[in-house]
């Protein structure tokens, strides 16, 4: 069952940075925003496996949960404030 | 655990997080991409839900071929998602809803020639400038896309010769829903009863005896429903289209056969100008970027009552500057109030 709500959601996500990456695509602001659901996603995987890796933050899922979200909040007001300029 | 899994599930978290990013984002955008975004999340729920029940149905049956099934079932989820993404997402491309708050304000110094028009107890928004005297023909424009009614006339009002054009004539401009002050959600229906209201009153008034319709790009697909619906004295298409598809082919060239479905803005000008009983002055570019030369011809060719169609070299967003699109702007209407004189 487990697999299965796995590929699932695999499905699911893939397809949304997908149609989100359509969308930025045809926004065409500027290069960075328009590829950025592909290097957003590359950033939260390396960030990710970082977090995953070193010791102190290895074994401890809401703190890991916690600085991604960290992160991605930053990520997001920086792409509000470039995407509005 | 084995690096292959965590990074697997490093991607799928990481696209995860990257989709937040992505929506909230979008949630600063106008409205029509904010409602994509939720569309996006919409149908990555329902496809989630669809890939367990899909799983619960093989399991029933016990397909033997469930490669096929999965492939299949990709297939299915990318279509599903490309499509809802380019029905919802390409009318927000077209819309590009605009509000000069500072032009706005500045309309007050310029109280003894323009005047606030509000129509359906405020539904509708916009400035009419006095340009002749009263009971004089009215020029009722509708703007293109990025146009607001605050902004054209503060550009009216920087230089005084831009008005000399629509001499013997009042000029009046009303948003469309959504641009500027005007309330609601501009769609290819909210346009049109915006359209035939804003005509409506104007034709009502008592200090406009005649209108002629004014269209610039976007809004000569109005001018022209309206044109059809009415009776105008006269209609001034510049940068005018045939219909929606020309528009969105000319920045996705996919919109033809099946994938016409997911035009929504259709806006058939073309089917329109059957209807239409006055000669329209139609003026065309081939070096416009933003409305196909061949689409105004379509639409020049569908006038059943002629038309008069010229060439004019610019650029789209520089019809309002160029002196060949204003002199021959001017001479129609010239024509029309001499005509009027004369009777």
């Amino acid at each position: 069952m487990r697999k299965k709500v796995y590929v699932a959601a695999v499905i699911a996500v893939v397809g949304a940075v997908l149609s989100f990456l359509l969308c930025t695509m045809f926004l065409a602001e500027n290069i960075i925003l328009m590829l950025s659901p592909l290097w957003l996603s590359a950033v939260f995987t390396v960030l990710y496996l970082v977090l995953d890796t070193v010791p102190q933050t290895a074994g401890k899922r809401y703190i890991k949960l916690g600085v991604m979200s960290a992160a991605a909040l930053v990520l997001a007001v920086v792409l509000i404030f470039i995407g509005s300029r | 655990m084995g690096f292959k899994i965590k990074l697997k599930r490093a991607l799928l978290i990481g696209m995860v997080f990257s989709i937040f990013v992505c929506f909230v984002r979008f949630l600063f955008k106008p409205v029509g991409i904010r409602r994509t975004a939720f569309v996006i999340l919409g149908a990555a729920v329902i496809i989630f839900l669809l890939r367990l029940l899909f799983d619960f149905a093989a399991d029933k049956i016990k397909t033997r071929n469930g490669l096929w099934a999965n492939v299949l079932f990709g297939a299915f989820a990318i279509a599903a998602f490309f499509l809802v993404t380019v029905y919802t997402f390409a009318p927000a491309l077209v819309f590009k809803q605009s509000f000069d708050e500072e032009a706005y304000d500045s309309m007050a110094e310029y109280q003894d020639i323009i005047e606030q028009i509000e129509i359906n107890d405020g539904e509708y928004s916009g400035w009419l400038i006095h340009n002749a005297a009263d009971n004089a023909p009215l020029v009722l424009y509708y703007g293109g896309n990025e146009d607001n009614s605050s902004a054209r006339m503060a550009w009216f009002m920087e230089e005084s010769d831009r008005l000399v054009t629509f001499s013997d004539c009042n000029f009046a401009y009303v948003d469309y829903p959504g641009y500027g002050r005007s309330k609601g959600e501009p769609s290819e229906e909210s346009l049109k009863e915006f359209a035939l209201s804003a005509y409506d009153y104007f034709d009502r008034r008592r200090d406009v005896n005649d209108i002629i319709i004014l269209g610039y790009s976007l809004g000569t697909g109005v001018a022209n429903y309206v044109a059809g619906q009415r009776n105008p004295a006269g209609m001034i298409l510049m940068a005018p289209y045939a219909d929606g598809y020309d528009l969105y082919n000319n920045k996705v060239d996919i919109f033809h056969g099946p994938m016409r479905f997911l035009v929504s803005f259709k806006m058939p000008a073309d089917d329109f100008a059957y209807n239409v009983s006055v000669k329209p002055l139609i003026l065309a570019s081939k070096t416009d970027e933003v409305v196909p030369y061949e689409s105004s011809v379509r639409l020049f060719q569908a006038y059943g009552g002629g038309c008069d169609f010229a060439t004019v070299s610019t650029g789209h967003r520089e019809f309002w500057e160029n002196k060949e699109v204003m002199g021959k702007i001017k001479n129609y209407i010239a024509d029309f109030t001499n005509r009027e004189n004369d009777d």
